[in-house]
């Protein structure tokens, strides 16, 4: 076997979108599964039943789809049904929300947890209202203790991203098979690939690492 | 209603190609257990060269989604070495090779769990190490870590559904054939949903009540 990188490095242009087109789809995605999560938190702890069945049923729902069969879903199943016919950035960047959301409902759940019942205790008999409350005193901590999860949900945003190479958009792993079907350089192209990807990660992981213990040390002081 | 009559009829067809579902996860969980367990060693050992070798071999492999796993393993490893293997190989090899890290992070969280004092006991009654871990530390750690296995298990099984792009014919393999010809991508999809749904939710009951009477009572 003889391996031949050079097709690799005239085409690194593609490589380096297709690595932007990766990371913009897991913020985006990202960022909307945050939204959607917080909504799905405050439904699981509301003090209507329906509003916490609903928000129960979506969880379970959306932990039980493999993200491969959710992504195929929106982007073929939406379209034969109703005509919704999104396009591929559209489709993948739903998907990750939808995957993510059910992470950040039970991380802002954990984090809501771990706050004292005595400070919405002591935020009643200051007689604030339940928002105010939420607002000034439990969502500036929250947001501390939430952080360092999210993250490591960003990261697996980031993993699920590579999916959109199934609804044809020229990410990493589409640009890969782009090449190993035109240069017949199967191997070369997904090596290559690969190794951009784990170093990616090995970077947003440091990240993580860096963020977190900066939010430790802010604790301890 | 009509179209849901159709993948009414391919159901049984869909329900047989969960074989492959289920036959990918167990025989990758088995694997990745008894190669977690080497990683796992490596990381315990007394040299800092082996131990960065299973750190490195953790974070590598937990860096990509089995999308790409697969794809490297089947079109990648089989162009490179002229090994022409078959899809379920594939898929397996791929799937073990990305759990094998996770399941390793498994053993060391539960090793964790494990008193320092009862390796000094062992350790005071002089036994070997094999046997201080084979009646000792394994057994409580494996108990600990059975209903983190049996999670990783629920993850292995969603992850399966991406080997249909090698060409097993697994459940959505089945499902997407059949859609792709009657254009009824939304019920096939949906059914397929439904049964992961239903798969997962079972089990994940089944974890959480292990956990509850496997938890050590104090």
């Amino acid at each position: 076997m003889n391996l031949d990188f050079s097709i690799i490095l005239t085409q690194w242009p593609r490589f380096l979108w297709g690595l932007g087109y990766d990371l913009y789809f897991a913020f985006a995605g990202f960022a909307l599964g945050c939204v959607i999560g917080f909504i799905s938190y405050l439904g699981s702890a509301s003090r209507s039943k329906i509003a916490r069945a609903v928000s129960y049923t979506y969880v379970q729902i959306v932990r039980g789809l493999p993200m491969y069969l959710l992504l195929l879903w929106i982007y073929f199943g939406l379209a034969t049904k109703f005509g919704l016919a999104l396009t591929g950035p559209q489709a993948i960047i739903i998907a990750i929300a939808i995957m993510s959301s059910a992470f950040a409902s039970e991380i802002f759940r954990t984090g809501y947890n771990s706050i004292d019942v005595g400070q919405i205790e002591a935020g009643k008999a200051l007689g604030l209202s339940d928002l105010r409350i939420n607002r000034t005193i439990l969502f500036p901590q929250v947001i501390r203790v939430v952080i360092p999860p999210l993250l490591n949900v960003f990261v697996i945003c980031f993993k699920a991203a590579t999916y959109a190479a199934v609804v044809a958009v020229p990410e990493l792993v589409f640009t890969a098979q782009d090449i190993s079907l035109n240069q017949y350089r199967p191997f070369e192209a997904y090596i290559s690939v690969a190794v951009l990807l784990i170093a990616t990660m090995l970077v947003l992981s440091l990240l993580v690492k860096v963020v977190e213990d900066r939010l430790n040390d802010g604790k301890g002081a | 209603m009509n179209s849901w009559y159709v993948v009414l009829n391919h159901l049984p067809d869909m329900l047989y190609g969960l074989r492959y579902t289920f036959l990918i996860a167990i025989v990758s969980l088995a694997l990745s257990m008894v190669f977690g367990g080497l990683v796992i060693s490596l990381l315990r050992s007394k040299s800092a060269a082996i131990r960065a070798m299973g750190f490195l071999y953790i974070q590598v492999f937990r860096s990509l989604s089995p999308y790409v796993y697969v794809l490297l393993v089947y079109f990648a490893l089989a162009g490179a070495t002229g090994w022409k293997m078959d899809p379920i190989t594939a898929a397996i090899i791929s799937l073990t090779l990305l759990n094998t890290a996770y399941v390793a992070e498994i053993y060391r969280s539960v090793l964790l769990t494990i008193d320092s004092g009862q390796w000094e006991a062992a350790a005071a009654m002089g036994l070997s190490p094999w046997k201080t871990n084979s009646i000792i530390i394994w057994p409580q750690a494996l108990r600990t870590a059975i209903p983190l296995l049996l999670n990783q298990f629920i993850v292995i099984l969603k992850d399966s559904a991406i080997v249909g792009v090698i060409g097993v014919k697994d459940i959505l393999y089945v499902a997407n054939a059949q859609a792709s010809i009657t254009y009824k991508q939304f019920e096939y999809l949906t059914a397929v949903g439904v049964i992961f749904i239903l798969i997962v939710f079972v089990l994940s009951r089944l974890s959480m009540s292990l956990e509850q009477r496997l938890a050590w009572k104090h």
